[in-house]
C-alpha cells in the first residue's frame, strides 16, 4: 500500500512538472522598432458634398499621416465603407491589419449648420474606443476635423494632439527692386492651412514668439528702420512697441507666466540678455560678458533661461537662473550650437548644430548632455517644439527656397509644410489653445 | 418595550407551532394509514361468511349414523291399538272367547312379527355396525397408510431441501472464493498498472527531458524569431517609460494568433493597446511546422517593457 502511495505521488509530481515545463516559454520585448499605427479612415458618409480640402476623411488622413504616428491605409483597399456602427465588420479590418478604424458622417442641417459625427474602433479588440458628434457653423468644419484627428491621435498614442494649434512664421516675397522684399508675419494651423496675415511690411520681420496662452505674438520689426520689439494681439491686431533701445533689440521671449520678456539688447555695447517686466517696464540685465549673448529661452517652469553665447570661442548653449546666476555651459559637442528652445516638459532642448559645415536641427537631452541630430538637410534654422513635444518645426532650404519642415522625434516622420510662394522663415509653434 | 412585544409574539408563535405540529402528525397519520385494508368488498364477504359459520356451528358434524333409528321408534306406534281392541262392550262369552282367542292369536302373531322385526333390526344393526367397524378399520388403515406416505414424502422433501441448501452454501462459498480471488487479482493489476504508468511517466519525462534538451535549440530559435518579428511590429507609445505588461498569447498552426490577453496590465490603456496591436500586427508569427514543437511554444507569454525612448 505504501509503495502504491509513493507511485501515485510520483505520477502526480511528474504531471505537475511536465505542465510547468509546458508553460515556461516567455519572450521579453524590450524594444519596439514599429513606426506607425495602421489606421483605416473610411470616407465619411455625405462628405462628397464638400470640396476635397475640407472633406473629413481627407483632413484627418493628412493630419494623422503628417504626425508621423499613423499610416492610414489606402481607401481603395477597403472591403466595405461603413458609416454606422451596425455596418462595421471587424474581420474586414483585421484582414487589412488595421489597428484602428475611423468611421463617420457629415451632413448639412436645415439651419445651415453642419452636423458631423465619428466613431473610433479598436479593431483587435472589436470595440469602440470613442465616438462624438458636433453641430457647428460651416466655417468651423476644419477645426472640428482637426479636433477629431486630435482625439484619434491622443486615444492611440496617449499624447495630446496638436492639429488645432497654430504656427507663426515670416514669409519673404521679392518685391520691386532686386534685394527688396515684402515681409509678412503670418499665422496658420499646424498643417499650414488657414493662413492669416498678422503684419505686412517692406522691412524685415524676425523671430516671432507666442505668449503663454497663444493670444499674443512678440517679434522684431525694422519698420522704423531700426530693430524694435513689439507685442501684438493676434485676434485684434492691436500692437505695442516694448523695446526700441539704441542698437540691437532682438530675440524676445515671453516668460511662462507672460509677465516678463527676455530679450537681447546691445545698448551697452555688446549684445546682452535682459529681462523686461511688462507691467513695470523695469529692465534687468542678466549677462555681463564682453561677447555675444543672445537667443534667450525660458524653461517651462520659468526658473531658468538658456541662451547662446560665444564666450568660449564658438557659439554654444549656456544656462542660468532667471535671476542671471549660476551660468554654465551645456553643449560641448561640436563647434557650433545655437538658437536653443526648451521642450514642453523642460527635459530637452532643440537647437541648431553644425556638423561638417552643415546646419542641422538637433535635440539635446539635459539629463545626460547628449546631442542628437534630427535632419539631413543643411541650412536648418529656428527649430521649435510642438506643444506636445513630439515634433520639431524648423526652417530649411529645399530647391533654393526656404520652407518650413517638421520632423517627428526618432525620425518617425519628416514632412514639408505645403506653404507656397517666397521664402518662409522663423517658425514658432503656439502653445495649446486654452479655452 | 421589546420584551412585551416579543412575549405575545412568542406565545402566538408557540400556538401556531403546536397547531402546525398537530397538523403534521395528523397528516402523517392519514398518509401512513393503509387504506388497502379497509376494503369494502372484503367487509361484505366476511359478513357473508360469518352468517354461514353461525348456521353450521350447532350441528354435530361426526354423527350421521342415527339416521336409521326413527323407523325403530315408529315400530311401537301400532301397539296402542291393542288396548283399544280389548275394550269392547262384549255381549257374549263365546264371542268374547273367540274374540279373546283371535286377539291372542293376533297378539302372538304381532309379537312374533315384532320379535322378528326386532331381530331383523338387530341383525341389520349388527351388520351395519360390523360394516361400520370394517369401514372404520379400513379408513384407519387407509389413513395410516396415507400418513405414512405423507411422512415419507415429507422426509423426502426435507432431504431434498437439505440437499439444496447444502448445494447453495457450496455455491456461495465458491462465489466468495472467486470474488476474493478477483479482488486480489484486480489489486495486483492496479498496483502493476500504477507501477507501469509511473515507470512510463518517468520514462516519458526522461524522454521529454531529452527531447526538450534537443528541442531547446528549436524553441530558442523560434523564440528569437518571434521576438524579432514582434519587436519590429511594436510601436512604443511616448511617455510609457517604466511601464511593462504581460500578455498571454495562444497560437495556432501557421503562427496565427488565436487570442492575446493582457495578464498583467501596465496601468496604461494606451500602452496595453500598443502591445496587443504589436502581436496582431506581427502575425503570422514564425512558428515550427510540427504540432509537437508548436505545443512547446503554446501558450506564449510576452513581457513588454517600454524602452527608454525619446520623451520630450
Amino acid at each position: 500500500m505504501n509503495r502504491l502511495g509513493s507511485y501515485v505521488r510520483l505520477l502526480a509530481l511528474t504531471t505537475v512538472l511536465s505542465s510547468f515545463a509546458a508553460r515556461a516559454v516567455t519572450i521579453h520585448i524590450n524594444q519596439g522598432y514599429g513606426q506607425k499605427f495602421p489606421i483605416a479612415i473610411v470616407p465619411f458618409g455625405g462628405e462628397k458634398a464638400w470640396p476635397a480640402d475640407v472633406r473629413p476623411s481627407h483632413v484627418i488622413r493628412r493630419d494623422l499621416n503628417g504626425s508621423g504616428w499613423f499610416d492610414s491605409l489606402p481607401s481603395h483597399d477597403y472591403l466595405a465603407q461603413p458609416h454606422r456602427a451596425a455596418q462595421v465588420q471587424f474581420n474586414d479590418w483585421r484582414l487589412l491589419k488595421a489597428t484602428n478604424l475611423l468611421i463617420g458622417r457629415v451632413r448639412r442641417m436645415p439651419g445651415g449648420q453642419v452636423h458631423i459625427g465619428f466613431r473610433l474602433y479598436d479593431v483587435n479588440k472589436g470595440a469602440q474606443l470613442t465616438g462624438l458628434q458636433y453641430t457647428v457653423a460651416p466655417t468651423q468644419l476644419r477645426a472640428v476635423e482637426n479636433k477629431i484627428a486630435d482625439i484619434v491621435y491622443e486615444t492611440v498614442t496617449g499624447v495630446r494632439g496638436v492639429f488645432n494649434t497654430r504656427i507663426a512664421f515670416v514669409t519673404m516675397y521679392p518685391r520691386g527692386a532686386p534685394g527688396h522684399y515684402l515681409y509678412q508675419l503670418q499665422v496658420a494651423d499646424a498643417e499650414g492651412h488657414g493662413v492669416r496675415v498678422i503684419l505686412r511690411s517692406y522691412e524685415p520681420i524676425i523671430s516671432p514668439r507666442w505668449s503663454p496662452h497663444g493670444r499674443r505674438l512678440t517679434y522684431v520689426s525694422f519698420d522704423t528702420g531700426w530693430p524694435a520689439v513689439y507685442i501684438q494681439d493676434v485676434a485684434t491686431g492691436q500692437r505695442s512697441q516694448v523695446a526700441a533701445f539704441h542698437g540691437l533689440n532682438s530675440a524676445p521671449a515671453f516668460s511662462p507666466d507672460g509677465t516678463h520678456l527676455a530679450l537681447c539688447l546691445s545698448k551697452g555695447g555688446y549684445p546682452e540678455i535682459y529681462v523686461l517686466n511688462l507691467l513695470t517696464r523695469h529692465l534687468r540685465q542678466l549677462t555681463f560678458s564682453p561677447n555675444i549673448n543672445t537667443e534667450p529661452s525660458w524653461s517651462p517652469g520659468g526658473g531658468h533661461i538658456v541662451f547662446t553665447s560665444n564666450r568660449s570661442g564658438g557659439p554654444q548653449i549656456y544656462e542660468m537662473t532667471a535671476q542671471g546666476r549660476s551660468k554654465q555651459r551645456l553643449t560641448f559637442d561640436g563647434h557650433y550650437n545655437a538658437d536653443p528652445s526648451f521642450s514642453p516638459n523642460g527635459k530637452w532642448l532643440t537647437l541648431v548644430s553644425r556638423r561638417g559645415g552643415q546646419y542641422h536641427a538637433a535635440v539635446f537631452e539635459l539629463a545626460d548632455s547628449t546631442l542628437e541630430i534630427l535632419t539631413d538637410t543643411s541650412l536648418d534654422e529656428s527649430p521649435t517644439f510642438a506643444p506636445n513635444g513630439q515634433e520639431v518645426l524648423y526652417s530649411t532650404v529645399v530647391g533654393g527656397h526656404r520652407v518650413l519642415a517638421s520632423v517627428s522625434l526618432n525620425g518617425r516622420g519628416h514632412r514639408t509644410l505645403g506653404l507656397r510662394g517666397g521664402d518662409i522663415t522663423d517658425p514658432a509653434w503656439s502653445p495649446f489653445r486654452h479655452p | 418595550m421589546s420584551d412585551s412585544t416579543r412575549e405575545p409574539l412568542g406565545r402566538v408563535g408557540a400556538t401556531l407551532f403546536a397547531i402546525a405540529v398537530h397538523l403534521v402528525l395528523l397528516a402523517f397519520l392519514v398518509l401512513s394509514f393503509r387504506w388497502s385494508r379497509v376494503d369494502t368488498s372484503y367487509v361484505l364477504k366476511s359478513q357473508d361468511h360469518v352468517i354461514q359459520a353461525f348456521m353450521v356451528g350447532p350441528r354435530p358434524a361426526p354423527r350421521p349414523h342415527p339416521v336409521p333409528a326413527p323407523p325403530q321408534k315408529v315400530a311401537p306406534e301400532p301397539a296402542p291399538p291393542t288396548p283399544k281392541v280389548s275394550v269392547p262392550k262384549g255381549p257374549s262369552q263365546a264371542v268374547l272367547a273367540r274374540a279373546r282367542q283371535k286377539a291372542l292369536e293376533a297378539a302372538h302373531a304381532k309379537a312374533q312379527a315384532l320379535a322378528q322385526a326386532k331381530a331383523q333390526a338387530k341383525a341389520q344393526a349388527k351388520a351395519q355396525a360390523k360394516a361400520q367397524a370394517k369401514a372404520k378399520a379400513k379408513a384407519k388403515a387407509k389413513a395410516f397408510a396415507k400418513a405414512k406416505a405423507v411422512a415419507a414424502a415429507k422426509k423426502k422433501v426435507a432431504l431434498k431441501v437439505a440437499a439444496r441448501k447444502a448445494a447453495q452454501a457450496a455455491h456461495l462459498a465458491k462465489l466468495k472464493a472467486e470474488e476474493q480471488k478477483a479482488v486480489a487479482q484486480a489489486r495486483a493489476n492496479l498496483a502493476r498498472h500504477i507501477a507501469q504508468s509511473a515507470e512510463r511517466a518517468q520514462k516519458r519525462l526522461a524522454a521529454a527531458k531529452a527531447a526538450r534538451l534537443a528541442a531547446k535549440g528549436i524553441v530558442d530559435r523560434y523564440k528569437a524569431l518571434i521576438e524579432a518579428s514582434v519587436s519590429a511590429a511594436w510601436v512604443p507609445v511616448p511617455g510609457a517609460q517604466g511601464l511593462h505588461c504581460t500578455v498571454l498569447v495562444q497560437l495556432i498552426a501557421g503562427g496565427q494568433v488565436l487570442s492575446a490577453r493582457i495578464v498583467t496590465s501596465s496601468g496604461s490603456a494606451v500602452f496595453d493597446r500598443s502591445v496587443i496591436a504589436a502581436i496582431y500586427s506581427a502575425a503570422p508569427l514564425p512558428v515550427p511546422r510540427s504540432p509537437t514543437q508548436l505545443s512547446y511554444l503554446n501558450p506564449l507569454t510576452f513581457v513588454f517593457t517600454a524602452p527608454k525612448g525619446f520623451a520630450p
